[in-house]
């Protein structure tokens, strides 16, 4: 079976973190006017919509291409490719079945970061719990990293509203009794489900040049201030898919459609998928935590194969509703706090500041030792964040 | 509590909104501004009607359709709405005289249904209709545009920690003005309403649209209903 809610709605929602070599020193010197560039070049909020204007073939190769399409039209780095999930465009995506109305909606809004959790963030590296796999990764000490987290935007959810509707009476049809309707499906083999699978791989295209476009934007931002500093991409790993992965099952290797909501891939050391480069350190596990509290870098364990078919949390998890955060804090609080703190946050919406509150959100230190406890994935690394662009 | 009305309420991670009335067309409606409160709290006048047809198998599934239907059209055309007109036919509702109460949960893009209660009928298109409002100036003083490049510029301007560059505070001016003065309160209206914009042939349907990567407004519309 196949589940669009089972995927998520903001199909192939991810992180991705760049390298940047420069200490957090530096960056102090130019924080508020970085912010101040951040916020003006990186599209964010509800219904945001960037520079960019996709014609209807560009619609369509944007759809197949992924991170591929966005290189190949200038908005991103070639070397960046290895160092993201499927090679930067999932194959099979059939951009036909995506409907009229999702293009519609994403036309204007490729570059940009959303709203709601989603954020680009300057971190600085606060600890190291792994220097081998650090070392790896090029992870130092108080040098900072840049973090994005989105997805496919207004595409993404389309995709998914449309084929929910889709599903309740395919997944009847299959004599499927669901206890939520939101985890509507249908046989793979199915129309309808092998239609969703195309859509649901053109929508992860198109979370993955999404992010490389604001990858890009965000080099050019950093560049204009630090003009010597090299930023190569650490990793790419979306959290909300579904994908053929090989996998053993009662000692059998099978093939099998893994679903991952709110969930992050974690291949540990020696898969064959990962790049050279970090084949044996395992693959880098991007987890967001809050915006005052910090973020983590973790490896993928072996041992996550056998336990959650090579899988790890993805965040730190609310604590509490947006409507409670809303409630409780004031946005122009959060952010003369976190200010105090050292941390500028900038954003469209000063609701939105509130609901993301730190205090909105689980212990994210917590969360990450139990994913380790739990043989998921190991720490490498604790970010700190330095500046805050939210959606 | 009153006939009719709406409210949030918390619903795990995500916010949930409710809307009731005295039928299911009232509680649809109620449904329907408690998604846009959601966006803004400002008051958002009438200047553009725009009909939405939405079939769904039951209740449940058409208020879904009905709210996403909201969402892409706010999303496509940039719009927000604040009045919202709906016919729900095709489908028997049993007894019209209970109170109805429509309740979602609303994510970050779209909403997913919680229940209807005390709705009757299914397997029946059903038909909604929207009627929208144009965004008009709140109470606190200053413009707060759906347009979210816009609403950051105008916030920033009054930050402590980001002072207003001269071109900032020119599109503040724009942004609680117009660019040709007209305060957006509809006193001084300009007669020609839903005129094409001056670089592009689109027509603002807000009173402010933007086209260009720097995000400068180059097209208001004045004038209210």
């Amino acid at each position: 079976m196949i589940s669009a809610g089972g995927v998520g709605f903001d199909i192939s929602c991810g992180v991705r973190t760049v390298l940047t070599g420069i200490s957090l020193q530096e960056v102090r010197l130019v924080q508020r006017q970085l912010a101040d560039s951040l916020c003006e070049q990186i599209p964010a909020g509800l219904g945001s919509e960037g520079a960019i204007m996709l014609e209807a073939i560009d619609m369509e190769r944007m759809l197949q291409g992924g991170a591929r399409w966005a290189i190949e039209q200038g908005w991103g780095d070639a070397d960046d490719l290895e160092r993201i999930e499927e090679g930067g465009a999932v194959a099979g995506a059939r951009p036909e079945c995506v409907s009229e109305r999702a293009k519609k909606r994403q036309r204007r809004e490729m570059g940009t970061l959303g709203s709601g959790n989603h954020y680009l963030e300057i971190q600085a590296i606060s600890e190291i719990y792994d220097e081998k796999i650090a070392k790896a990764y090029g992870l130092a000490p108080d040098h900072v990293v840049v973090t994005i987290h989105c997805g496919s935007r207004g595409l993404g959810h389309q995709v998914g509203s449309d084929f929910l509707g889709e599903m309740l009476p395919a997944a009847e049809a299959a004599g499927i009794s669901l206890p939520d309707r939101e985890l509507a499906c249908a046989p793979i083999r199915s129309e309808v489900g092998e239609r969703y699978l195309g859509a649901m791989r053109a929508a992860t295209n198109c979370a993955l040049a999404n992010r490389e476009i604001l990858g890009h934007l965000a080099r050019r931002v950093m560049r204009h201030f630090f003009p010597q500093a090299e930023m190569p991409l650490l990793f790419d790993v979306s959290h909300n898919t579904c994908k053929v992965e090989i996998h053993a099952v009662e000692g059998k290797q099978r093939e099998l459609f893994v679903h991952r909501k709110g969930a992050t891939r974690a291949f540990g050391p020696g898969h064959p998928s990962l790049p050279a480069s970090l084949r044996d350190a395992g693959q880098p596990v991007l987890i967001g935590g809050s915006m005052g509290t910090g973020s983590y870098i973790l490896a993928g364990m072996a041992t996550s194969e056998e336990k959650a078919f090579s899988s790890a949390c993805h965040g730190a998890g609310r604590a509490m509703s947006r409507h409670a955060a809303a409630k409780q804090w004031n946005g122009r609080q959060v952010s003369d706090e976190l200010y105090g703190r050292g941390i500028i946050i900038r954003s469209p919406s000063s609701r939105g500041i509130a609901e993301e509150a730190p205090g909105a959100y689980k212990d994210i230190g917590a969360v990450v030792a139990s994913a380790e406890r739990a043989g998921l994935a190991r720490r490498v690394a604790r970010l700190a964040p330095v500046v805050c662009v939210k959606g | 509590m009153a006939e009719r009305g709406w409210q949030h309420f918390p619903h795990k991670s995500d916010l949930g909104i409710c809307g009731w009335g005295p039928t299911m067309d009232a509680a649809f409606e109620e449904a329907a501004l408690a998604r846009t409160a959601a966006v803004t709290r400002a008051d958002v006048a009438s200047a553009t009607r725009v009909d939405i047809r939405c079939e769904a198998a039951d209740p449940e599934l058409l208020l879904v359709a009905w709210l996403n239907a909201v969402i892409y059209e706010m999303a496509v055309r940039r719009m927000l709405f604040g009045r919202f007109e709906v016919r729900i036919s095709g489908v028997d509702l049993g007894r019209d005289d209970q109170p109805r109460a429509a309740r979602t949960r609303l994510r970050t893009q779209g909403c997913h249904l919680q229940r209807i209660e005390r709705v009757a009928g299914r397997g029946r298109p059903m038909v909604g209709a929207l009627r929208c409002r144009r965004l008009r100036e709140p109470s606190d003083g200053y413009v707060t545009f759906h347009e979210d490049r816009l609403h950051n510029m105008v916030h920033r301007a009054r930050r402590r920690d980001a002072r207003p560059r001269n071109h900032l505070r020119r599109r503040t001016i724009a942004a609680r003005y117009g660019r040709q003065g007209v305060h957006p309160d509809g006193k001084r209206r300009v007669a020609a309403r839903n005129r094409p914009c001056g670089v592009c042939d689109a027509r603002c349907a807000l009173g402010l649209r933007f086209s260009n990567r720097r995000g400068l407004p180059h097209s208001i519309r004045a004038g209210a209903e």
